[in-house]
């Protein structure tokens, strides 16, 4: 009796020590493992906080990581894969420049067996078996959010959902400026089909150049604009000055923006923009590393993890939207 | 030699650049030297030397031809458009392209007597809306991946289908300028327009020639970079032209005309490309990759202008 | 290469204008005004004030960066890539002094044109570097500098926008459009009718006799890249006044915008010909057209195509105009 108690006290006690050991090093295997995050350069301001906030959460999560920036260039980013695959890091973490010029320098890391992680574009998930998980932004429900917004400021302003709207993009060729363009246009045919799209010009993520294409439209089309989708609120700002220099009042329009940037957040307490999708490089920074600790602790991953994307509006925007810390 | 370097403070310093920027990176991170790293400097290097090249060409004539980036971009899309079924017609149309419009820019500056410089700010800025135009919003690509990789295969580790082809073509050309008559032609236009008229060279057929070969080498390129990415968009090639000016006039062209081999741009495009590589391997950030890209052009400039020339004369008034 | 032309002259005053120098730049004139009035006949709302002013608003900028860029050309160092970084930091320095008020945020930004522009200057005129390159490194320099003192972040300015962004003299003509008159007006009496101008123009023509001539050349090239410097910096505030907001992407394609409007309007890319007036055309020029394309909401990649053939044309055009006749 007392030989087995004994065993079958000592059975538990290893068994538990043994769990615990388990447990410990379920939470700690991620700590100083190399990785490299090929991202975007800081020219690009959510990239610049992006950058800012990745490396300081994967050093609080005790992960060596070494950050290489582009300016934007898919070659350059090719390259840089090269680079990365010849110093055999633990992991690779890819922000894509463009998603399907990538394709070759993953089936390469794929090869050299190095686990890919992406974050911020996501490519045709048709080739998903090149990478682990896929965490962060979801651009084209970010368009769709932004066409729901749209129809809500109608139902809000007591504007009947039928005339034009306009649309300031991103850079033309772009794999965001397609995703959310492809989002707002098949969600607002669907909420609000009386509502035409009037006209697309791109504003290249510029105020300036934003401003000058929204007063082409204006010019043109005058009253019948009721609305303009800024696919980012950078973007917007400049709208609102064109719209104010055509003697249009926005705080009578739908105005919708995207990121829920400082100058949003202005421009909507001001009542001006009517709302934001958020995106906040926090959020997809923290998702990142996350999913690199993830990895490291061998847990289940899903193939893709998208960050939220609260819709913005007056109401919310203080709760919602957190000031982009400075570093 | 050494009173080569003497005499030539430019190639001196593009020398000390590259073996002190080699040491540098090296010992500040040992993979430099690994091969994987010297193929991805192969695939930089292929990228921008075959636009520097053809750049070099042009200013050897005395011209500029400022549409090089733009032709990258376009002769990709041409490439993957016309390319998917047979890779071939797609590159033979895109090499057509880039020799047409090359054509076209040459017969514009012989013909107008307009600064070249002109005449292909107006081509460069047509073939980037060209370019948008191709994409059709949405990029090309190209599913043949048997394709794509054996353009990434790597040959003794180092090389590539892209770097091999790109040496290449600069031996032939340096071998062109050496001993063909056309070759001599070029630089014969560029030192002195009229007395290379005068004395018989054929000025038209080089300008024309620089021209062709500018336009071709920058499609070739183009469609190189776009087969080894199995993706054209009207984005790429923005950053090469300034680039691919700074590795030429680092190199040793002269702005002026009839200066300079391509063996010279070589070693400057492999200064830009060490450059850059090195930087991306120590994870160097966007501001401090801005300012060494920057003051390392400042020092080229320097020792080419005024404080070399003095550097010159103090050693020839030994 | 001679400027003479065998055809009969034209009579009187107009002779002057159809001159084989200023051919290109009268066409351009004569051109800008068709195109504007054709547009105000056919497309509607075309000759509003609010219209205008945005011709205005994007001609002022590029026109006061050309400005300063033609006085680089027309000495002879063919042209400057630096003016879209200074642009971009002079857009961040006016937000960050925003508190002295507009004078004072111009001022500051002014002066860190001048300060880039004087060093570029030193480096090509003094120094005697190859002048594209040395603009290349600055561009390169002074965006890095740029990056790290922003973070590569946006700079907001509190309050709402002042006079310099948003006022009018005129409905229709707003204040930004006057300042790039006076500038205009400034550089044109300075380049035609002072000393220090006419030795800009004729470094720009033959550089070696100028020298030879005792003209004090170099400074006048230190000079002309202080003008550069400034007149990119003053396009930055400009920007940063009208959206309230300064960051890296300011100024993106002034470099070739600018070289554009300046070698439309007439100005040679060799140096010593075209006036200050030429750069004001074909800014103006450039900034109408551009206007038709979008108010006719003509896809991106057409605009492009419109704006490169204008470029090949409009010199084209000027290079036959004015040729000799064999």
């Amino acid at each position: 009796m007392k030989q087995t108690l004994r065993t079958a006290l000592g059975t538990l006690l290893t068994g538990s020590l043994l769990a615990l050991a388990g447990a410990a090093s379920a939470e700690g295997a991620q700590e100083g493992k190399k990785v490299i995050f090929l991202g975007a350069d800081d020219i690009c301001e959510y990239c610049a906080v992006y950058n800012g906030q990745i490396r300081k959460l994967a050093a609080a999560a005790g992960i060596d990581l070494e950050v290489v920036t582009n300016k934007f260039d898919a070659a350059q980013q090719a390259t840089q894969i090269d680079q990365a695959i010849a110093k055999k890091p633990d992991a690779i973490l890819l922000w894509t420049i463009d998603g399907t010029a990538l394709f070759p320098s993953m089936r390469k890391v794929k090869r050299a067996g190095i686990p890919l992680l992406l974050t911020d574009v996501q490519p045709d998930q048709k080739m998903d078996d090149l990478w682990v998980q896929y965490s962060g932004g979801n651009y084209e429900e970010q368009g769709a959010k932004a066409a729901q917004l749209m129809v809500k400021a109608f139902d809000d302003k007591g504007m009947e959902k039928k005339g034009g709207v306009i649309l300031i993009t991103g850079i033309i060729g772009q794999a965001q400026t397609i995703s959310m363009t492809k989002g707002f246009t098949e969600t607002l045919a669907k909420l609000a089909p009386d509502l035409t799209i009037l006209g697309s010009q791109p504003g290249n993520w510029d105020t300036g150049t934003s401003t000058q294409a929204a007063a082409g439209l204006f010019t043109k089309y005058g009253d019948q604009i009721k609305g303009v989708y800024a696919a980012e609120d950078i973007m917007m700002q400049g709208v609102l000055i064109a719209a104010e220099r055509a003697g249009m009042d926005p705080t009578k329009m739908a105005m919708i923006g995207g990121g829920c940037e400082p100058v949003g957040i202005q421009n909507i307490k001001s009542g001006k923009q009517y709302g934001t999708v958020l995106q906040s490089p926090v959020d997809e920074a923290t998702y990142a590393v996350q999913s690199l600790t993830d990895y490291f602790n061998g847990k289940e991953m899903a193939k893709s993890h998208y960050v939220p994307h609260p819709m913005v509006t007056a109401a919310n925007v203080d709760q919602v939207c957190k000031p982009w810390p400075k570093d | 030699m050494f009173r080569q370097f003497a005499d030539n403070p430019l190639m001196l310093l593009r020398w000390l650049l590259l073996i002190a920027m080699g040491l540098i990176f090296t010992l500040a991170n040992s993979y430099f030297l690994a091969p994987g790293n010297l193929y991805s400097l192969g695939e930089s290097f292929s990228l921008l030397g075959l636009v520097a090249l053809g750049l070099a060409l042009t200013m050897l004539v005395g011209e500029f031809d400022l549409s090089g980036g733009a032709m990258v971009a376009v002769s990709g899309l041409i490439m993957l458009k016309l390319g998917e079924s047979n890779a071939f017609v797609g590159l033979a149309a895109a090499l057509a392209f880039g020799a047409g419009v090359g054509a076209l820019n040459g017969l514009l500056t012989l013909r107008l007597q307009v600064s070249s410089l002109v005449t292909t700010l107006g081509v460069m800025i047509l073939l980037s809306g060209f370019a948008v135009w191709l994409e059709g919003g949405q990029g090309v690509s190209f599913s043949n991946y048997d394709l794509t990789d054996a353009f990434n295969a790597s040959w003794l580790s180092v090389l590539s289908p892209r770097s091999v082809i790109t040496i290449a073509l600069f031996a032939a050309v340096g071998v062109a300028l050496a001993i063909t008559r056309l070759g001599r032609d070029i630089i014969a236009a560029g030192s002195h327009r009229k007395a290379a008229t005068m004395s018989g060279a054929n000025v038209a057929s080089a300008v024309l020639s620089a021209f062709i070969a500018s336009g071709l080498f920058a499609a070739l390129a183009g469609a190189l970079l776009a087969i080894t990415l199995g993706r054209a968009s009207s984005t790429f090639g923005a950053n090469l032209l300034l680039q691919a000016a700074s590795a030429a006039i680092l190199g040793g062209i002269a702005l002026s005309g009839g200066v300079g081999r391509p063996f010279g741009v070589a070693i400057g495009v492999l200064v830009l490309c060490v450059l850059n590589n090195g930087l991306g391997l120590i994870g160097a950030s966007s501001p401090v990759v801005m300012l060494l890209n920057g003051a390392v052009l400042l020092v080229a400039v320097l020792v080419d202008g005024a404080p070399g020339q003095w550097l010159r004369r103090s050693r020839a008034a030994h | 290469m001679s400027t003479q032309s065998r055809s009969a002259p034209l009579p009187g005053p107009l002779s002057g204008l159809f001159a084989p120098a200023r051919v290109q730049a009268t066409v351009i004139q004569i051109a800008t005004v068709a195109m504007f009035l054709l547009a105000c006949l056919t497309v509607d709302n075309y000759a509003t004030a609010s219209n205008i002013a945005s011709i205005l608003y994007a001609a002022s900028t590029v026109g006061i960066a050309a400005v300063g860029l033609a006085s680089v050309t027309i000495s002879g160092n063919l042209f400057a890539l630096s003016l879209g970084s200074t642009a971009a930091f002079a857009s961040i320095i006016y937000i960050q002094l925003s508190g002295l008020g507009v004078i004072g945020a111009l001022l500051g930004s002014l002066a860190l044109g001048v300060v880039f522009g004087l060093i570029q200057g030193i480096v090509v005129g003094l120094l005697r570097c190859n002048a594209i390159i040395t603009t290349i490194a600055a561009s390169s320099l002074i965006a890095g500098l740029a990056t790290a003192f922003s973070g590569g972040r946006t700079v907001l300015a509190t309050g709402g926008p002042s006079w310099l962004g948003n006022g009018a003299i005129l409905p229709g003509i707003p204040w930004q459009a006057v300042i790039f008159l006076v500038v205009v007006v400034v550089a044109e009496l300075l380049l035609q009718r002072s000393r220090t101008g006419w030795e800009l123009r004729l470094r720009g023509t033959n550089p070696a006799a100028a020298e030879l001539a005792g003209l004090r050349t170099r400074r006048v090239v230190v000079l002309s890249y202080v003008l550069a410097g400034a007149g990119a910096a003053m396009a930055g505030a400009l920007i940063a006044a009208q959206s309230g907001t300064g960051n890296m992407r300011v100024g993106a394609d002034l470099d070739f915008s600018a070289i554009a409007a300046m070698l439309v309007g007439g100005v040679a890319i060799s140096g010593g010909r075209g006036r200050i007036i030429d750069v004001a055309a074909g800014t103006l020029f450039l900034a109408v057209l551009t206007n038709i394309l979008l108010v006719n909401n003509f896809a991106y990649e057409v605009q492009l195509m419109i704006k490169g053939l204008a470029v090949l044309v409009a010199v084209t055009a000027g290079a036959l105009l004015s040729r000799k006749k064999r």
